[in-house]
C-alpha cells in the first residue's frame, strides 16, 4: 500500500478527528468534539485543524460527502482504511496502557 | 471610527500583539489597506492572529478561508512584500511548496479575528505542525537578504532609475543605507524563528 503509515505515527489531534468521523462531520463539528472529549485540554487551532484535514484527505483516510445544496459546510466521513487505522492504533495504545499500568500502578497509589 | 498607520519590523508577531493591545483598549477592525487601518469602537471583545500565508496557491487560501468561516472566524487580507521578485502580476518566489514557480501575486497576511471566548486563539496547537510554518516563515525573510544585499552593495540603485533625478532631494547614498537596514531587519526576523524554531524542536520529548 502506498500510503501506508507507520505504526505510532498518528498524533492525538489526528486520532481524534478519525474518531469524530465515525458519523459525518464539518469542520466545526471536528473542533467541538475534541474540545468536548478532552474536557477542554485540546483545542484544535485553525491552522492545525486544516492541514490534519487535508493530510487525512490526501491519505484517503477520510472523504468528503455529497452536499447537498445551501449547505456551504463540506462534511467529511471516515473511510474503511482510515478505521483499520484507528483499530491498529487503538492496539498500540492498550499496550502502552497497559505496559504503563503495570508498572506505574503501585507509585501512583501513593501520590 | 479611528485611522491608525503602522509598519512592523515583524509582520506577524508584533501585528499580532498590537492588533490585541487594540481590541483590549474597545476597538474592532473595520478594515485594513496596505498600511492603514480602520478600527470602530465596539462593546464585544474580539481577538486576533496574524497568518504568513504567502507560500500557499489563490485556491488554497480560498479553501482555507472557507473552514475559518465555518469556525466563525473572520478574515482580512493584508499585502506585504517581501521575498518576491515580481514582474507585472507574477513573481517568483523563493520559498515554500510553491518555490521555483511563478505564481499571480496577491495574498500575504491573513488577519484572522474571532470573538473573544476566554480561550488562547493558537492557529498550530500541534509542535510539528508549529515547526513547518515556522521554517516557512524563517525561509520567506532570509531568502531574499543575499540577494538585496548583493543589490545594494554592487547594484549600486539610485532613484534616478526611476526616470528623473531625485539626488537633490534623496542622496543616492540614503538608498544604500535603506537597502542595508531592511536587510538587517529581515535577518532579525529570520534569528528570531529560527529561535522559535529550535524552542519547538526542544520541547519534543
Amino acid at each position: 500500500m502506498k500510503n501506508k503509515i507507520k505504526p505510532g505515527a498518528v498524533t492525538e489531534t489526528t486520532f481524534y478527528i478519525l474518531l469524530s468521523l465515525y458519523n459525518k462531520n464539518h469542520g466545526y463539528g471536528i473542533m467541538q468534539f475534541v474540545e468536548k472529549e478532552t474536557n477542554g485540554r485540546v483545542i484544535m487551532g485553525p491552522g492545525t485543524l486544516y492541514g490534519a484535514i487535508n493530510n487525512l484527505l490526501e491519505k484517503k483516510l477520510i472523504e468528503p460527502i455529497n452536499q447537498y445544496e445551501g449547505n456551504r459546510r463540506k462534511e467529511y466521513i471516515i473511510t474503511e482504511e482510515g478505521k483499520g487505522l484507528v483499530h491498529n492504533e487503538l492496539k498500540r495504545l492498550e499496550d502502552v496502557y497497559r505496559t504503563a499500568i503495570k508498572i506505574v500502578k503501585g507509585d501512583m497509589d501513593n501520590d | 471610527m479611528i485611522k491608525k498607520r503602522r509598519i512592523f519590523i515583524d509582520p506577524i508577531n508584533n501585528q499580532i500583539k498590537w492588533l490585541n493591545g487594540m481590541a483590549k483598549k474597545g476597538y474592532r477592525l473595520v478594515d485594513v489597506k496596505g498600511f492603514t487601518y480602520n478600527f470602530e469602537e465596539c462593546k464585544e471583545e474580539y481577538i486576533y492572529n496574524v497568518e504568513f500565508v504567502a507560500h500557499k496557491s489563490k485556491k488554497e487560501i480560498d479553501k482555507y478561508m472557507n473552514l475559518l468561516s465555518e469556525l466563525n472566524i473572520n478574515t482580512f487580507i493584508k499585502k506585504i512584500n517581501i521575498g518576491k521578485r515580481s514582474i507585472g502580476n507574477y513573481r517568483w518566489r523563493t520559498y515554500g511548496k510553491n518555490s521555483m514557480k511563478i505564481v499571480p501575486t496577491g495574498l500575504e497576511l491573513l488577519i484572522l479575528e474571532k470573538r473573544n471566548d476566554g480561550n488562547p486563539f493558537e492557529l498550530f496547537t500541534e509542535a510539528d505542525d508549529r515547526i513547518v510554518y515556522y521554517r516557512i516563515i524563517r525561509n520567506a525573510f532570509s531568502l531574499p537578504v543575499p540577494f538585496l544585499l548583493i543589490g545594494t552593495l554592487y547594484g549600486n540603485p539610485r532613484l534616478s532609475l526611476l526616470g528623473k533625478d531625485y539626488s537633490n532631494f534623496i542622496p543616492n547614498i540614503m538608498i544604500n543605507y535603506l537597502g542595508i537596514f531592511i536587510c538587517i531587519l529581515f535577518a532579525l526576523v529570520a534569528i528570531k524563528y529560527t529561535f522559535l524554531i529550535r524552542r519547538e524542536k526542544s520541547s519534543i520529548l
